[in-house]
C-alpha cells in the first residue's frame, strides 16, 4: 500500500501482523508484478526447458492433481492456499470441489473474486483462519495439499496429523517445501545472516527442517509414504524467472513499496546460491490407505 | 595438475566470484575474512569450483572453507581420485 501505513489496513483487515508471515499481507499488486498470472507463489515444473513460466505454473499443477490422484468431483483441501492458483486450477479444469485455507483475509477477497469470474465459485471455498483453528469436516476430503506452506507453521506433525483426520480412508497428501539438505546444513546454516534474511527478514517466521523430518512426521501421523520427487532445480529456473521479473517492473515495485525490490532480489540470490549445498526442494505424497 | 595451477584457478574463481579482479589474494588468506565476503558467496565460489574441476567436495570443506592453499590441496586430491578410476 503506498498511500497509508500498512498497519492501518492490517488493522482493518483484522490482520494480527507478527502472528504469521508479514510477506504475504502486502498488495496483490505486488505478487502481480514478478509471479505469473495466476500468481503461484512456489516453483513451476519445466519438463522441457523451455517453458513459460506461466506454461510451468500449469505444469505443476497438473502433476499435484497427479499425486493427489484428483478426478472429477474430487474434494479436495489446500492448506496454506495462497492467491488461489491451485483451487481455482482443480475446480476448473478436474472439477474438483475445493476448500481453500488461508489466515490472510486479503487472499481470501482475491480468491473469491476470481472464482466467480471464473465461474466455478459453487465449487470453491475459502476458510480464513489458521489451519489447526479452523473447523473442517473429518474424513471428508479425497486429498490434503500442503503447497509450500507448511514452513510457516509452528506445530509442524499436528497439521499433518490434522490432515490424516480430514482424509477420506484412501486420501492422499501432497507436501512441497523448502528443505534443509540435512540436518548438518541445518545446524551450519540456520542461524547464518542469509538464512535468517530470508526467514524473518521477508517472511516474518519460516522454519526450514531436513526432509527427513517430514518423512518421520508423516509415518507418526499413519500415513504410508508413495512418492518423493526433487524440485531444485525447477525452483532454481522458477526463481530466475521471478528475478527477470523483478527487474523488468523494477520501477513500478520501487513506486508500491520503496527498497523491496532490492529486497526481493536479495531473497532471490540468497535461495538460489544455496539450493543444494544448504537447501533442497522436494515434494513429498503419502496416503491414508495401508 | 599442479598444487600452483589449481591455487591459480581457485584464485581466478574468487576473484571473479568477489568481483575483484586485481585483488592480491593470498593463498594463506581466510578467504572469509576478505571484504564483502558472506556465506552466499562462499557458495557461489565453492560451485563454480565443483562445476570446474567436476568433484563434489565434502560438506565439511564447504561448511569451513578458509584458504586458497587448504583448497587446494582437498581438490588436488579429488582430482587425483577421479582421474585413477
Amino acid at each position: 500500500m503506498t498511500d497509508r501505513p500498512r498497519e492501518a489496513w492490517q488493522a482493518e483487515a483484522g490482520w494480527t501482523p507478527g502472528v504469521t508471515n508479514t510477506h504475504y499481507d502486502q498488495d496483490p499488486r505486488i505478487f502481480r508484478l514478478f509471479l505469473d498470472p495466476s500468481m503461484k507463489y512456489s516453483p513451476g515444473l519445466f519438463p522441457d526447458g523451455g517453458e513459460s513460466l506461466e506454461a510451468a505454473q500449469a505444469k505443476k499443477m497438473h502433476f499435484i492433481a497427479q499425486q493427489l490422484g484428483v478426478t472429477r468431483g474430487s474434494r479436495v483441501l489446500d492448506v496454506g492456499c495462497g492467491w488461489g492458483s491451485l483451487v481455482c486450477f482443480l475446480a476448473k479444469e478436474y472439477e474438483c470441489r475445493v476448500t481453500g485455507v488461508t489466515p490472510a483475509p486479503r487472499q481470501a477477497e482475491t480468491i473469491r473474486e476470481r472464482a466467480a469470474r471464473l465461474g466455478i465459485d459453487d465449487r470453491v471455498r475459502i476458510e480464513v483462519g489458521h489451519f489447526h483453528e479452523v473447523d473442517l469436516s473429518r474424513g471428508a476430503f479425497d486429498g490434503v495439499s500442503f503447497v509450500g506452506s507448511i514452513t510457516h507453521f509452528h506445530d509442524k506433525p499436528a497439521a499433518i496429523a490434522k490432515a490424516y483426520s480430514l482424509l477420506k480412508s484412501s486420501g492422499n497428501v501432497y507436501l512441497s517445501e523448502t528443505c534443509f539438505r540435512s540436518a548438518a546444513a541445518r545446524a551450519e546454516f540456520e542461524a547464518r545472516p542469509g538464512t535468517k534474511y530470508v526467514l524473518e527478514g521477508i517472511f516474518g517466521w519460516a522454519e526450514l527442517i531436513p526432509v527427513s523430518d517430514y518423512v518421520r512426521y508423516f509415518e507418526d501421523a499413519g500415513f504410508s509414504l508413495r512418492g518423493l520427487t526433487d524440485l531444485t532445480d525447477a525452483f532454481h529456473r522458477t526463481i530466475e524467472i521471478w528475478s527477470e521479473n523483478v527487474e523488468r517492473n523494477r520501477a513500478e515495485l520501487e513506486a508500491l513499496d520503496a527498497g523491496l525490490p532490492d529486497r526481493l532480489i536479495k531473497y532471490f540470490d540468497v535461495s538460489n546460491a544455496g539450493w543444494g549445498f544448504t537447501s533442497k526442494q522436494y515434494a513429498l505424497t503419502a496416503s491414508k490407505r495401508r | 595438475m599442479q598444487l600452483q595451477e589449481i591455487e591459480d584457478t581457485i584464485r581466478a574463481v574468487v576473484q571473479a566470484t568477489l568481483k575483484l579482479p586485481n585483488a592480491d589474494i593470498s593463498s594463506t588468506t581466510n578467504l572469509r575474512d576478505l571484504p564483502g565476503v558472506e556465506s552466499i558467496k562462499i557458495l557461489r565460489i565453492v560451485a563454480n569450483l565443483e562445476k570446474k574441476f567436476d568433484v563434489r567436495l565434502d560438506d565439511q570443506v564447504v561448511f569451513r572453507v578458509s584458504t586458497i592453499a587448504e583448497l587446494a590441496k582437498v581438490l588436488a586430491k579429488l582430482v587425483e581420485e577421479r582421474q585413477a578410476t
